[in-house]
């Protein structure tokens, strides 16, 4: 009861779309654990994982955007394969020269 | 399906028979598998003679669309295969003498073969890792490299070294 006055006392008045929504059972351990860390209650606690969700699924589209990028840029750069080409055994020896 | 070591994959080229065998291999959904470190020693190798000589450049652009179309699967070098890759080098710094040397008696190689050892190195631990046999034409370097692995995990199985695919007669 003194942890659901405190939320009472600190949560802010959320603006925004209303929802009702089913916990899957395999988050409800976390949930409560992380009420009770942010001595908040279970509903701000569903919205502060879900906001880290949110940031995490953010960065990896940051993430993925970048690799993809710059795998593009090493893919994509060089010569067309249209030229001559050295023959097998030319390919051979420069790629074995430091072999010895 | 063996991995093919650089002695092995230098011989992948448009016209070669090598690369028939792989492009079959991978049609047949079971391509041919090269360690990165593999592709880091071709790409070096092409790289290197691009800058003066443009075919060497169109010759990499078709390695480039190789990897990237799948023809040969590219096997990471994975935390795990540092980690043995460190240890195997702890056990054997330098190249074993004779094997790939051409007077048998590099005590103390050069820094490029030394880099290619360690090139080796790397690649024997990804390919024992992956539980899979080295295809190499470099057996004294891979056969001491088996030894090493097996010193150091003698309950398991040791890195099976198969020598390169022959070329299709006709």
């Amino acid at each position: 009861m003194a942890t659901k006055q405190k939320v009472r006392s600190t949560s802010a008045r959320r603006t925004g779309r209303r929802t009702t929504l089913r916990v899957p059972e395999t988050l409800e351990s976390e949930l409560s654990r992380t009420a009770r860390q942010l001595g908040a209650t279970e509903n701000e606690a569903l919205v502060y994982l879900a906001q880290l969700g949110a940031d995490a699924a953010k960065r990896r589209r940051a993430v993925e955007k970048v690799t993809a990028r710059r795998r593009q840029a090493l893919i994509g750069s060089g010569a067309a394969a249209t030229g001559e080409l050295p023959s097998p055994e030319e390919a051979r020896e420069a790629i074995l020269a430091e072999r010895g | 399906m063996a991995v093919w070591d650089t002695s092995v994959a230098s011989g992948l080229h448009p016209e070669s028979s090598l690369y028939e065998l792989a492009s079959e291999a991978a049609l047949a959904q079971e391509p041919f598998r090269l360690a990165a470190p593999t592709v880091h020693e071709i790409a070096f190798g092409l790289q290197r003679r691009a800058e003066a000589d443009a075919r060497f450049a169109t010759l990499f652009r078709w390695f480039t669309d190789l990897l990237d179309a799948g023809v040969v699967e590219v096997l990471p070098l994975s935390w795990e295969a540092a980690l043995l890759a460190g240890r195997l080098r702890a056990s054997r710094p330098t190249p074993p003498t004779g094997g790939h040397s051409r007077k048998g008696r590099s005590r103390d190689p050069k820094p490029e073969r030394r880099v290619a050892w360690i090139t080796d190195i790397q690649i024997a631990a990804t390919a024992w890792l992956a539980g899979e046999d080295v295809c190499t034409a470099d057996r004294g370097h891979f056969a001491a490299l088996s030894d090493a692995i097996g010193d150091l995990f003698p309950e398991e199985d040791r890195l099976q070294i198969v020598p390169p695919p022959q070329p299709k007669s006709g």
